[in-house]
């Protein structure tokens, strides 16, 4: 390497050029929120579908239970049903449903998650019909289900809770950040 | 992420510059780069690499620009040297050698762009360019060479 290839490799800093215009972020902004919005779009229609389904199993097992049972069951508390009481469903409930709450979004994204919560509800009238059954008559099968009742809300809502998050993350990111507005419970 | 645009945002910006010899072309591919970057962050194994691993991103871009129209001059085109003095660049401001780079030829200005600022070996030119080794290394001193020239003929002028 000759002097000149030297003294041109030792300064490769000082020859830097000036920085880049303002625009170059405004526009991966935009391009990152076009492309996260596209996968957000694609993750709704995912989670529409997976609620869909669930609100199917259960109003299907809902249906079954509700037949005449075949055999007479002991009936007992639904709180002493195992797994029940260690897992404080009741109050994470509460814990997730006030954030919710407390929390509001990009007006464009309101009706998307507005569904998820309404699916959401739609299970609780599912849950009310099989408390009333478990309380008249205990079935191993409906604590069961009450027991699935509570797990698939706490998950629904964790990941709904997360969704909103990572809107608002990249509602924020953008270089005008949309109208917020609250969710309904 | 901002923090890391504006961490790597200029030295990304150069090294396009240097290569596309062109401010819109350059800042396409910076933005380019940069929202790949963020996309694909997840599969950064180590996070102290990602300036590196950035900037291989917006070579190819570049190069992805370039290769389209990219124009190559015959070495032999090249004027004899005019002084055998190895201190001959001493006194000649960065800008005008800033300058001197810019006019070079699209081919031997990115040859001598990945060589001489990125540290590329002849080998990886080649492949990234489409082109031999040997053309690569004759490229390079091409440019060198013309680089003296036009250096030498700017410090003649000035005095």
């Amino acid at each position: 390497m000759t002097p000149f290839e030297k003294y041109l490799r030792e300064r490769r800093e000082a020859l830097q050029g000036p920085d880049a215009s303002p625009e170059v972020w405004d526009n991966i902004v935009e391009a990152m929120s076009t492309k996260s919005a596209a996968s957000l779009r694609v993750s709704y229609r995912k989670w529409l579908t997976v609620a869909a389904s669930l609100l199917l199993l259960i109003v299907a097992g809902w249906y079954w239970q509700s037949q005449p049972p075949l055999s007479t069951q002991v009936p007992t508390a639904l709180l002493a049903y195992p797994d029940f009481e260690d897992q404080n469903f009741a109050e994470l409930l509460d814990v997730q449903l006030a954030q919710i709450k407390a929390s509001a979004v990009p007006a464009e994204y309101q009706n998307d998650l507005q569904q998820l919560l309404d699916q959401v509800a739609y299970l609780d009238t599912t849950y009310a019909t099989q408390v009333k059954q478990l309380e008249t008559r205990y079935s191993e099968d409906v604590a069961k289900q009450v027991l699935r009742y509570y797990q698939t809300k706490v998950a629904l809502l964790t990941k709904i809770i997360r969704e909103i998050d990572k809107i608002n993350r990249y509602d924020n990111a953008k270089a005008k950040p949309s109208k917020r507005v609250p969710l309904k419970l | 992420m901002r923090h890391l645009y504006d961490a790597f945002q200029r030295a990304m910006l150069t090294t396009a510059f240097r290569i596309t010899n062109n401010r819109p072309d350059a800042e396409d591919a910076v933005q380019e780069a940069f929202v790949e970057s963020f996309q694909k962050i997840g599969q950064l194994r180590q996070t102290r690499r990602y300036g590196g691993w950035l900037k291989r991103i917006v070579i190819n871009k570049c190069l992805d620009k370039q290769r389209k129209h990219l124009r190559w001059e015959a070495p032999r085109q090249i004027l004899p040297d005019t002084t055998d003095e190895e201190t001959w660049y001493v006194g000649i401001p960065l800008e005008e050698i800033r300058q001197a780079i810019q006019q070079l030829p699209d081919g031997s200005r990115e040859v001598l762009v990945l060589y001489l600022f990125e540290d590329y070996k002849h080998r990886e030119i080649a492949e990234q360019l489409g082109i031999s080794i040997s053309t690569s290394k004759s490229q390079y001193q091409y440019a060198l060479r013309r680089l003296r020239t036009q250096l030498q003929k700017w410090k003649h002028d000035a005095i």
